[in-house]
């Protein structure tokens, strides 16, 4: 049954809330429901579909966040967004995970979200949502107050609204939002945008938030996936093809199935799309404990089919994007400004290097996990995912039903990471469960996670530049290969340069690749933050001074496709400007073996500028003392967060500088655990990440990704400040 | 038939001897704070005090815990009052939050063996992997810790 979006529900229960459903631009909703009814089961009967603000009775707001976190504070700055329109008490705030609303589109047969955006990929949450939750804030406002007009007898214009109170002007009363909420449920809610707040004007926008979990998180409450559990459900685990795109050649679990607890084993099915898995071959193990589950899939005794990719090793790949990079065949070109040939023979200086990242590991703290519920008609779907959609259409096609009928309930997730976008793990349960016809729990180890990621993709990026008479850049070609890189043609320092050529080498591998923490702008940053280094020191000009000469009197650009419209010289250098001045770059003087580092790049809409201090006065060992980052991220939502990210989103590109390396031989992971793969802990990491958040008036963009892409050049430059060493290779090996 | 006690609470077990702690706080008594990371000991998500002294639980089995006492996160204070829970929620430590019951943990041990540790003291000490690297949170929260503990002391 779908109810008329525009009829309201009248329930006389005496504790009722307002219950607001909200679709920008004009269909709106909103029905009073009973607190002790206000549940999701509730909620669903009545196709109350979208509700993300609940105001009760004792003026206590409950905001449903339409996007999960996994670490970017989308829990909280979305809130934060609907609670400042709304002007709420921030203080009477709780915030909840709202539950996922899809909506088919007619035209491609496809499904999206009938409301607000659910993803989290791409640092685009806070900006997909920017608009749409401020809208939710002020159109519930509106309601609050012609119910207030109505219970005083006044006009709408002469009420006010303050943390969560209306005032009348002429009579000077006052009413909580509690108090007029199930007047105001009954309200026809504006069928127009309502007119939002100024800058000015702000409360809550711009004050540092604390994580809205907080409470939660420091007394150890369930809140991940991981610890969900629903009735009735099995405990599962997977022995999954180690190789890439390899199959089970034969299997016995004689010995598997006398463990106390199995119930029994089946195959999942491999499959691909290309080169890349959609799903490993694996035998579940199903038992009525996940203990039981575990050790026996330890007695399985598996053949695997090593498939035909089981030669391949990093090394070898290293050396096969070598040899692209440094041939003579042309990649494909993704831009030719001006003419290279002519820039390099009228240059004063020409360098030529490469560089080289590695596989990266996504190590999501929490491993991958997935309860699935596989009905006939419907599903039901228990999942920490950053794209609740995709999982409901991954679920769909295997269950036979449409994305409309799968419940899809988000959680916090242990670290996503660009993991956790795609859908092998949700589609996996989906198949175990609808095989069994009966509910599962499918959990996965640390050696699971590891062996079984979607690598960031290793790439060699070869980079002849050149300067001018006047130590200033002319001339830049960058060619790369890797599985599956993107150029990023349009980051600087394109557009600063007269001439600017950028070819690509696709290569197909078994290695399975993904989406990685801003994927490529580490791997991009890395070679070309570290050339523009390199020029630099060689033409006898300090880097700053540099890179002000590249970027004097630029302005803004066409940013076509992902990522923004535009991408801005001057906001771009602000950001370097301030970090020098943070750091006192030009009266900086350290001993020998201690150096400071530049590096700054422009992701998905934001600009960040890093300085590294190292101290590596006993190379090969060295320290990160200390950093200075400085953002431009629009509008700072939340700094409390913003800075969060800048500490913890730089430490993490130094992790993958530092240590991170997805090690492959045999066309199989060598890294699968902690023992195997170092990780940057608290004796490697720097004391104290300093931050600027640039004022300006722009929209806020996105503070996920931002501060990790400069990371590891801003590190590999100040090594090389502090000891001579150039680094071109991660993970950083340095030299006594 | 072994006997310990999980946050005060007499425990007596006789079967799955075997079975590492971690799997028996989480899945058997259902506290959900302790968390699985590695299950190999090296990430500390897992972290729990075994008498007092912080323990990887995912690599001790039962059979090792005959007449000690254990405490989880959720018996580290009944409300969260803990002056480690109170100095984490204070510089507002997490990202995706998942290893910091370990990490506070971690914490709560250094803390009590050396009221005032040092930055060499914590990096010594505090050797938990967060994969969100909020370390210098972390190492503002383990100062923090410090006053508020002397502070209530």
């Amino acid at each position: 049954m779908t109810l008329n979006r525009r009829d309201f529900l009248k329930v006389s229960a005496s504790n009722t809330a307002l219950v607001l459903a909200v679709s920008v631009p004009t269909s709106l909703s909103a029905k009073a429901v009973s607190q002790s009814t206000n549940t999701a089961a509730t909620r669903s009967k009545y196709n109350t579909w979208d509700i993300y603000l609940t105001i009760f009775p004792d003026n206590k707001i409950e905001i449903a966040s339409p996007v999960q976190d996994m670490g970017q504070h989308m829990k909280t700055a979305g809130p934060m967004l609907l609670a400042e329109e709304l002007d709420a008490d921030w203080n009477l705030v709780s915030c909840t995970a709202a539950a996922t609303h899809l909506k088919a589109n007619p035209k491609d047969n496809s499904v999206d979200y009938a409301h607000a955006s659910m993803n989290t990929g791409g640092s685009h949450a806070l900006r997909d949502n920017w608009d749409y939750l401020r809208q939710a804030g002020g159109t519930a406002k509106h309601m609050l107050k012609q119910a207030a007009a109505q219970v005083w007898k006044c006009e709408i214009d002469d009420i006010d609204c303050k943390k969560s109170f209306l005032f009348n002007n002429n009579s000077h009363q006052k009413l909580s939002y509690g108090e007029v909420a199930k007047i105001a449920s009954g309200m026809k809610a504006p069928q127009t945008l309502v007119a939002l707040k100024e800058r000015s004007e702000y409360s809550i926008i711009g004050t540092d938030a604390t994580t809205v979990d907080i409470e939660d998180i420091i007394q150890g409450k369930p809140l991940f996936g991981i610890d969900m559990k629903l009735p009735g459900q099995v405990e599962v685990v997977v022995a999954r093809c180690p190789y890439f795109l390899g199959d089970i050649k034969s299997y016995d679990d004689t010995e598997a199935l006398k463990v106390n607890g199995v119930l029994s084993t089946l195959v999942v099915k491999p499959s691909m799309s290309g080169t890349q898995k959609k799903q490993s071959a694996g035998v579940a193990v199903i038992a009525t404990s996940l203990w039981s589950a575990l050790k026996a899939r330890k007695l399985l005794n598996i053949e695997w089919e090593k498939g035909k990719w089981s030669n391949e090793s990093d090394t070898q790949l290293e050396q096969r994007y070598q040899d692209l990079c440094w041939g003579e065949k042309e990649g494909k070109v993704q831009r030719n400004d001006g003419d290279i040939q002519q820039g390099f023979q009228s240059a004063k200086q020409t360098l030529e290097q490469e560089y080289i990242t590695p596989f990266l590991h996504h190590a999501c703290m929490e491993p991958m996990n997935c309860i699935a519920d596989i009905k006939a008609d419907k599903a039901t779907i228990i999942v920490g995912h950053q794209a609740p959609s995709y999982a409901a259409k991954a679920v769909a096609e295997i269950a036979g039903i449409s994305p409309l009928n799968v419940d899809v309930q988000s959680h916090r997730m242990g670290g996503g990471f660009g993991r956790k976008w795609t859908q092998d793990f949700v589609s996996e349960a989906a198949i175990i469960s609808k095989q069994l016809g009966t509910a599962v729990k499918v959990t996965w180890t640390r050696e699971d996670e590891m062996e079984q990621d979607y690598f960031g993709p290793m790439q060699v990026t070869k980079i002849k530049a050149a300067v001018d008479h006047n130590n200033k850049l002319s001339t830049w070609h960058y060619r790369h290969a890797s599985k599956r890189g993107a150029a990023y043609e349009r980051c600087f320092p394109a557009n600063l340069i007269e001439n600017y050529r950028v070819e690509v080498f696709n290569e197909d591998c078994g290695t399975p690749v993904g989406a990685w923490r801003g994927p490529g702008h580490l791997q991009y940053t890395f070679a070309t933050e570290s050339m523009i280094d390199e020029l630099a020191f060689s033409s006898k000009t300090d880097p700053f001074k540099f890179r002000e000469k590249l970027f004097q009197g630029k302005k803004s650009f066409p940013y076509q496709q992902y990522g923004g419209e535009t991408i801005d010289a001057e906001r771009m250098f602000d950001c370097y400007k301030k970090v020098a001045e943070m750091s006192d770059w030009a009266n900086y003087s350290a001993p020998k073996g201690v150096g400071l580092g530049m590096a700054g790049h422009f992701t998905f809409g934001s600009y960040a500028a890093f300085v590294v201090e190292v101290d590596a006065r006993k190379a090969p060992n060295y320290r990160v003392t200390k950093c200075w980052g400085a953002i431009d991220c629009g509008l700072a939502v939340n700094p409390n967060h913003i800075r969060n990210q800048m500490e913890g989103g730089f430490i993490d590109g130094l992790n993958a500088a530092m240590f991170n390396r997805a090690q492959i031989k045999d066309g199989r992971i060598v890294t699968s655990n902690f023992d195997r793969l170092p990780m940057l802990r608290m004796a490697q990491s720097p004391y104290d990440v300093e931050v600027a958040i640039m004022e300006n008036h722009f929209s806020p963009t996105g503070v996920g990704e931002p501060p990790t892409a400069p990371a590891a050049a801003a590190l590999a430059n100040a090594l090389f400040a502090a000891t001579g060493q150039r680094i071109r290779k991660l993970p950083i090996k340095l030299e006594a | 038939m072994i006997k310990f006690t999980l946050n005060g609470k007499q425990q007596k077990i006789a079967q799955d001897l075997d079975m590492p702690l971690l799997w028996f706080i989480r899945e058997n008594a259902g506290l959900k704070g302790t968390k699985f990371g590695c299950g190999i000991g090296q990430c500390g998500a897992c972290s729990v005090h075994i008498n007092g002294q912080v323990s990887r639980s995912c690599s001790i089995p039962l059979s090792a815990l005959d007449g000690l006492s254990i405490t989880t996160i959720e018996g580290l204070s009944g409300d969260g009052e803990h002056p480690v829970q109170q100095a984490w929620k204070a510089i507002d430590v997490p990202q995706c939050g998942y290893c910091q019951s370990g990490q506070m943990m971690a914490a709560a041990s250094l803390l009590a063996d050396n009221p005032a540790p040092t930055d060499e003291d914590i990096d010594q000490n505090m050797t938990n992997i967060c994969r969100c690297m909020t370390y210098v949170r972390i190492r503002k929260a383990v100062h923090k810790a410090a006053k508020l503990g002397k502070n209530v002391g």
